[in-house]
């Protein structure tokens, strides 16, 4: 076997991440602001996609402008009663002394309604609407009229789809350039699959395999950790009902899984350039957009020029495409209040929606914004990624003018072994996955 | 390519730390051991199993292959032991990779092992890392120490607090830890048996500034209470100036102690410690103030009770604790203490731990903070007009001076004492006697 040395490719990287990073952080609003400016911004935008679609025919309308029998197009954001989901209020409320309910895989039934609101006032939607799809918080368009009964009938929706893509870069072509996404890495979870994360690290740095493997590594150009680098078991959420006298002296768990994080990054940065993304677990903020990675986390793999810390969502453009993704809250979180199944049919939803996260603020943790809706995707991705789902899967999507997404579920590494690798050229992508002969789980 | 012999130094040193260390050799390990490029290792590794499968030795040899192949378009890398390899490899589309990954005596029962056999040492530079892979990044470069350093003055600014270490409001006998003995001190809370011992050693520790937040905060409002203790100040001076003497005086101290206490009650629990310390100063105050009224006290003995601070917390609270629960021995001791010279043991005893209370309140470092002696006069339920002495709180740096014009005031005519001996007491009768007591019928 020889003794080769590839030089590992570069390739051109901008992060456009600037959105998600909170320059002053004032937590006192409240989140009407967030959805008032959502609202204002989809109108102009589904103004424009209604007119592609359906031309000028019928009228726009608000709420109360509305006529009973009129056919005309109305915007407003979804509201979506769910009788399943837990809700405080109706906790307090309720005397009974029962023991709360085990928490539920899912807040979806049979009996979910949809409403829309605009500025003014909400409307009752019925008719051609397949309420299990949707989810608070989404903006669309609808095509339809108020009946008698002061429902709203609808016959068509049309959300705000993809914005079009105004100047693909010139890609150089010429040569193969792969990203590599992993993400949940769960350090300190207690069975850790410490083996396989080496070999993942060899493989990558290339140090496992023959020459041919090497060269397929070498052209890796970067990783993107996409959150959960650290187990839940990390979180101690009993520490604040504790006295303290008590647990001075307790060591966090998370420390020993941030040394060990810091060590497998320095020898990945080492060969490679990482992206770290906090997750759900992770010692970041708990709200959405979380924030990178304090570097003193990380003081090791901090020296070197190809660590990079990142916000949660992260969008780059690498090599002439757009990156984008999350760790995964906003896909899980969308699964647990809708009748989708995979987290790509989600994905798919979070893109013709147009908005990464439309249950936030609602069900998933959000910063209050009072003027902007930085999860409204401004431009189309490439590739769009979410990070800790069940199993791999990856789908080409094409937005309504055609530009196609590259769509990919991360598993977790610590479960499946498994990491993905994207090529930035075609697309195309396929998994890595390392495992034993003692173990068949990680069969992929 | 290694020359001949090169490669056969090579294969001696894989001989000797299989047969002769008795470890694991993968080839990354002996990559980083010999520091040559980790293909070579492989083929090293290579070239000694060639060489056992020559001499047919038994088969006490493990080896572990590392297996690449595409499974459909996925790539996929197995660890397998060298009696699943064909099953293995049948399980591939297309096979890309196949090398030795490691070699050992006996067989591998957990793949987990292999993983700590990898790691040779910490690796602290790029070089270590990823010297001797196959792919070198020529991007990955240290930061210059100027944007280390940018980064971290932007991030110093941001966040100054933290850094700095928690506040030095703590009490004596954390003060009287040094940091190293927090462990010492931890151990005390949870093993009654030798905390005795422990607090004698720790209390010569000299005084540090590290403390426990959390009992800092369980002070602060004991502080906050208001509640006063004579000498405190000074005393705690007097701790740290004295400190040779004070081993001496300990060990005495404690043997007086136990005369009057029951061993039972110094195996009191640590919870009981803490909660009691609380109460008592709340309760015991007035009634502290009438002991040291009561009896004309000497400088010097002031002195010997500065010495004592340093003994155990414990046993004070027990005995208050004792006394609390079962008011009639705090009557017992109130009408004793004035009478009798004699009973000197017991009454100092008390002191002192009065002392340490008082240090033990007094955020050792914060000089500013420290008592005064105000009057107060008021009407006793019993219509006396009683006039007391009572220590308050105040701002000012005046601990030395405050010194003397203590020990006046302790000498107070005995007659005082007793109206204030009377006004304490009440709110220890009404007190529930024990938990029963409530039920009884009256």
């Amino acid at each position: 076997m020889e003794a080769v040395r590839y030089e590992r490719k570069e390739l051109d990287y901008e992060d456009l991440s600037s959105t998600f990073k909170l320059v002053n952080r004032d937590f006192n609003r409240q989140y009407a602001g967030i959805y008032a400016v959502r609202l204002t911004k989809f109108r102009t935008l589904l103004e424009e996609r209604v007119e592609k679609k359906w031309g000028k025919q019928y009228p726009i309308k608000k709420l109360v402008d509305l006529v009973p029998n009129e056919k005309v197009f109305v915007f407003g954001t979804i509201y979506k009663q769910q009788e399943l989901k837990p809700s405080i209020l109706r906790e307090v409320s309720d005397e009974h002394q029962v023991l709360p309910l085990p928490p539920k895989a899912r807040y979806v039934s049979g009996t979910d309604i949809l409403i829309l609101e605009d500025e003014l006032q909400r409307i009752l939607l019925v008719g051609n609407t397949n309420v299990g799809e949707f989810v608070t918080g989404v903006v669309i368009a609808l095509l339809g009229h108020e009946d008698d009964s002061g429902k709203f009938i609808v016959e068509d929706i049309c959300p705000a789809d993809m914005p079009v893509v105004v100047n693909s870069p010139k890609i150089d072509f010429s040569t193969p350039r792969f990203i590599a996404l992993i993400s949940g890495l769960d350090l300190g979870s207690g069975n850790d699959s410490y083996l396989l994360m080496q070999e993942m690290i060899f493989t990558l740095m290339g140090k496992t395999g023959t020459p041919e493997v090497q060269e397929i590594m070498s052209k890796v150009s970067r990783l993107i950790i996409a959150g959960n680098s650290l187990s839940s078991a990390t979180q101690d959420r009993h520490i604040l009902d504790k006295a303290k006298y008590l647990m001075r002296n307790n060591m966090v768990a998370s420390i020993e899984a941030v040394q060990q994080l810091d060590d497998i990054i320095f020898q990945l940065a080492s060969s490679i350039t990482v992206d770290v993304m906090p997750g759900a677990h992770d010692p970041a903020n708990f709200v959405l957009p979380q924030q990178p990675l304090h570097h003193c986390l990380l003081p090791q793999s901090y020296q070197l020029s190809t660590f990079h810390t990142v916000s949660n969502p992260y969008n780059c453009r690498i090599g002439g495409r757009i990156v984008m993704g999350n760790s995964g809250q906003p896909v899980l979180d969308i699964l647990m209040n809708s009748s989708l199944e995979h987290p790509l049919d989600a994905m798919e939803k979070t893109l013709e929606w147009r908005h990464m996260c439309p249950t936030a603020p609602d069900t998933l943790g959000c910063y209050p914004y009072d003027d902007d809706d930085p999860f409204i995707f401004n431009t189309c991705p490439d590739i769009y990624f979410a990070g800790n789902q069940e199993s791999f899967g990856d789908r080409l999507w094409q937005s309504a003018d055609g530009h196609p997404v590259r769509l990919i579920s991360l598993p977790r590494f610590s479960e499946s072994g498994t990491i993905v690798i994207v090529d930035a050229n075609t697309l195309e992508c396929f998994t890595l996955s390392f495992g034993t002969d003692e173990d068949s789980g990680v069969d992929h | 390519m290694a020359d001949s012999s090169e490669m056969n130094n090579l294969l001696e040193n894989v001989e000797q730390l299989i047969n002769d260390e008795n470890r694991i050799v993968t080839y990354e390990f002996l990559s980083q051991t010999c520091g040559i490029h980790v293909n070579l290792a492989k083929t090293v590794l290579g070239k000694y199993v060639d060489n056992l499968k020559k001499k047919v030795q038994d088969s006490s040899y493990q080896i572990v292959y590392s297996l690449g192949g595409y499974i459909g378009k996925n790539l996929k890398f197995l660890l397998v032991r060298d009696i699943n390899l064909e099953e293995a490899k049948s399980k591939f589309e297309k096979i890309i990779s196949l090398h030795i990954y490691s070699i050992q005596k006996g067989k591998l029962e957990k793949f987990g092992v292999l993983y700590n056999s990898n790691i040779t040492e910490i690796k602290k530079s790029i070089q270590q890392c990823s010297g001797q892979a196959a792919i070198q990044c020529p991007a990955a470069k240290l930061k210059s120490p100027a944007e280390l350093a940018s980064s971290n003055v932007t991030e110093v600014q941001k966040n100054p607090e933290p850094v700095k270490p928690p506040p030095s409001t703590l009490k004596k006998e954390e003060t009287s830890l040094d940091s190293t003995s927090l462990k010492t001190e931890d151990a005390e809370h949870t093993t009654q048996g030798k905390a005795t011992a422990k607090e004698k050693t720790s209390s010569k520790l000299p005084a540090t500034k590290g403390g426990k937040p959390a009992i800092a905060a369980f002070f602060a409002t004991q502080q906050a209470i208001g509640r006063v203790n004579p000498v405190k100040e000074p005393a705690e001076k007097k701790v740290v100036d004295e400190e040779p003497k004070k081993s001496v005086t300990h060990k005495r101290l404690i043997r007086q102690s136990s005369d009057d206490e029951s061993e039972n009650e110094n195996k009191d629990t640590n919870s009981e410690k803490v909660k009691p310390t609380k109460r008592f100063k709340l309760a015991e105050e007035p009634l502290k103030s009438h002991e040291t009224k009561a009896k004309s006290k000497k400088p010097q003995k002031k002195a010997k009770q500065s010495k004592l601070s340093g003994k155990t917390q414990r046993k004070r609270i027990q005995q208050f604790s004792d006394s609390e629960s079962n008011s009639d021995e705090e009557e017992e001791v109130i009408l004793s203490s004035p009478e009798v010279p004699p009973q000197m043991p017991a009454p100092m005893s008390e002191d002192d731990e009065d002392v340490l209370n008082a240090t033990v309140v007094e955020p050792k470092n914060n000089n500013k903070r420290s008592r005064k002696l105000v009057a107060k006069t008021f009407m006793d339920k019993d219509g006396y007009v009683v006039t007391t002495k009572e220590y308050e709180t105040c701002e000012e740096n005046e601990a030395n001076e405050n010194s003397t014009p203590k020990e006046k005031t302790e000498e107070i005519p005995e007659i005082e004492t007793k109206p204030s001996v009377k006004h304490p007491s009440p709110p220890g009768k009404t007190k529930q006697k024990s938990i029963t007591s409530f039920f009884t019928r009256k």
